[in-house]
């Protein structure tokens, strides 16, 4: 089992090495000059030059690549443009905002979809299973900044119940998160449902009520956790989608971390911290994927043997 | 007396697959009413410059501010712009792009994934490389990167929205031709002499469109979406386009006395992208009911 773990996390090494250089490429070509920006357009052309040479940007840039991917590689992304810091320490003060945003929405999107999924397979195509579908449509068809900004709207600006301002406060993390699970909730809840729609029709679950069990122990201890496999596949897709649903949803609520990094990062054209903000968001989602992976060998018994019969 | 033999009727002519698919589709209500819907939002964005009621981009300062009425239905802006007539201005932008960048994915998407899934080998092993690793980058921070780097412009949004959904195009699309080319008629092609490109482009690509044309409706509905999202976070379209997302971006300072500038332009993305993916769905229903439960 750790073997396959090691072996699992390995392989995302080249996987990440190749969004760096992507990354890399498509932002060097970007038209303006950062050292124009960071002067703030009043440096005369040798302070410029100057500028460009302290961030290293008046070299080649095969060698620019090749300089910054070594430093990397020795576990150093480099120095903030604009807030002139290194920018691990910009990365580690951002980034407990954004995976407190982005794991509390995906346990609303997990709570609600499930149960919301599971509701509609009991009977399908009843008034509950219509339900789901037009919430889950909604949830894939509203804006997640428009639904941000009408949430303000309502609970903060006209009810008052919920505070607008930024803040650590369980109450302040309560619209971001919602705003940011709703779209996944749409999505696992219609997995959730087609994948129980067809565990229940197997035979092991006709044996189960065949034998007299009542319905809810058939569908919560036989079919459900056997239909959650494509559920769980589909959630570490949704976890990279949440870190990037948090550039907008941090956006619209103000709240510093690693989504409003990238977005003010690429306001002032400051290419270290967003490369670093880029390739950390990546690397999330290649993880959470490599998770995946790892949790079918414990909810399928058989995928576990597999494993272990490969060593 | 002998009763007449009972003549029998002509059978009737069986339907076209065509036919077949238009009934099933339009059986489905909820297919029907994605499809009504995006009637009449294409009707809004094609009429858009005769039926609104006044120009998008003039500024009326005595009217600013003011709350939707029978004057102005969604009200105006900081300038007094008429929302309505921005809105339905935005419907032809944002279809547009919608459409272009779909169009661009699909493209790509088909000719990537046909010549990966077909010609295989070192191609297929090139391709799925680089599409592992921009697969590995959110869909939206990848678009948000190339959209930064081309710098904010509508045609740019159009090309950054289009290459961010490649990958995924792609690989669905060498899913669908690895199952295509194992079919009979494929080796009966190649029996027959045809070179590998007649192969693909003449036997396995007709044999694909269906499952291309889905995604590809689906696509247009996370173009829409994606793309307000780059205006809505300035990397864009610029003001004073009225494109949704930017317009909905530009209500959100004065959310609390003008609620009606950003919540307008919100709901026609989502009834947009709803309709797109109801239509999307009732395509996939009709063209492949067996997939359906």
């Amino acid at each position: 089992m750790l073997r396959f773990l090691g072996r699992r996390v390995l392989a995302t090494v080249p996987a990440l090495l190749g969004v760096y250089t992507l990354v890399f490429f498509v932002l060097h070509v970007l038209p303006s000059d950062p050292a124009l920006l960071i002067s703030e357009g009043s440096a005369s052309e040798s302070q410029l030059e100057s500028l460009r040479h302290e961030y290293g940007l008046d070299r080649p840039l095969w060698r620019q690549y090749a300089d910054e991917l070594g430093a990397l590689l020795r576990g150093r992304l480099g120095r903030s443009i604009r807030y002139g810091e290194p920018v691990s320490r910009l990365i580690r003060s951002f980034l407990p905002a954004t995976l407190e945003l982005a794991l509390v929405g995906l346990g609303i999107a997990v709570v609600l979809g499930i149960a919301l999924g599971t509701l509609a397979a009991l009977r399908p195509h009843g008034w509950i299973d219509n339900l789901s579908t037009i919430a889950a449509l909604s949830g894939v068809s509203i804006p997640s900044f428009w639904l941000g900004l009408m949430l303000i709207f309502v609970f903060s600006l006209s009810l008052g119940w919920l505070p607008v301002t930024t803040g650590t406060s369980w109450q302040q993390l309560i619209m971001p998160a919602v705003t940011l699970g709703l779209y996944s909730t749409g999505v696992i809840s219609r997995l959730a449902r087609s994948s129980l729609v067809q565990t229940l029709q197997l035979e092991y679950v006709v044996t189960a009520r065949a034998k007299g069990l009542p319905p809810h122990a058939v569908v919560l201890r036989h079919a459900l956790r056997n239909s959650l496999i494509p559920v769980v596949t589909i959630i570490g897709v949704e976890l990279g989608n949440l870190l990037s649903g948090t550039v907008v949803v941090e956006t619209v609520f103000a709240r510093p971390g690693l989504g409003r990094l990238i977005v003010d990062s690429i306001t002032y054209r400051d290419y270290p911290a967003l490369q670093a903000a880029l390739l950390v968001a990546a690397c999330g989602y290649v993880l959470a994927n490599a998770l995946v992976d790892v949790s079918y060998c414990y909810l399928d018994p058989r995928i576990r043997d597999a494993q272990a019969s490969y060593g | 007396m002998l009763a007449a033999p009972a003549v029998a009727r002509p059978a009737a002519r069986p339907s076209s697959r065509a036919a077949e698919i238009a009934r099933r589709f339009r059986r489905n209500r909820k297919a029907a009413f994605g499809a009504s819907l995006l009637a009449v939002l294409a009707a809004a964005a094609c009429l858009a410059p005769l039926v609104s009621p006044y120009p998008p981009m003039r500024p009326s300062p005595e009217d600013v501010f003011a709350p939707p009425s029978a004057g102005h239905w969604m009200g105006t802006d900081e300038i007094g712009r008429d929302v309505f007539s921005r809105v339905l201005a935005g419907a032809r932008i944002s279809l547009s792009v919608g459409l272009a960048a779909s169009a661009l994915t699909l493209v790509a998407g088909v000719v990537f994934g046909l010549l990966s899934g077909y010609r295989g080998g070192w191609v297929d092993a090139l391709i799925m490389r680089g599409v592992d690793v921009m697969l590995a980058v959110p869909t939206l921070l990848f678009a948000l990167a190339i959209a930064a780097a081309l710098g904010s412009a509508l045609s740019n949004v159009v090309l950054a929205v289009g290459v961010a959904g490649v990958p995924r195009f792609t690989r669905f699309i060498r899913g669908c031709v690895l199952s295509a080319r194992e079919n009979v008629y494929v080796d009966a092609a190649r029996a027959a002499g045809c070179s590998q490109a007649r192969v693909a482009v003449r036997h396995i690509l007709p044999n694909i469109y269906g499952p291309a044309l889905i995604l590809g409706t689906l696509n247009v509905g996370v173009s829409i979406l994606t793309a307000a999202t780059l205006s809505f976070l300035g990397m864009g379209a610029q003001p004073p386009t009225p494109e949704w997302g930017l317009i909905l971006a530009q209500g959100r300072d004065n959310l609390q006395n003008a609620w009606w500038i950003s919540t307008f332009p919100g709901l026609a993305i989502a009834l947009t992208v709803l309709a797109v993916n109801l239509f999307g769905d009732g395509l996939h229903d009709a063209l492949d009911p067996r997939l359906r439960l």
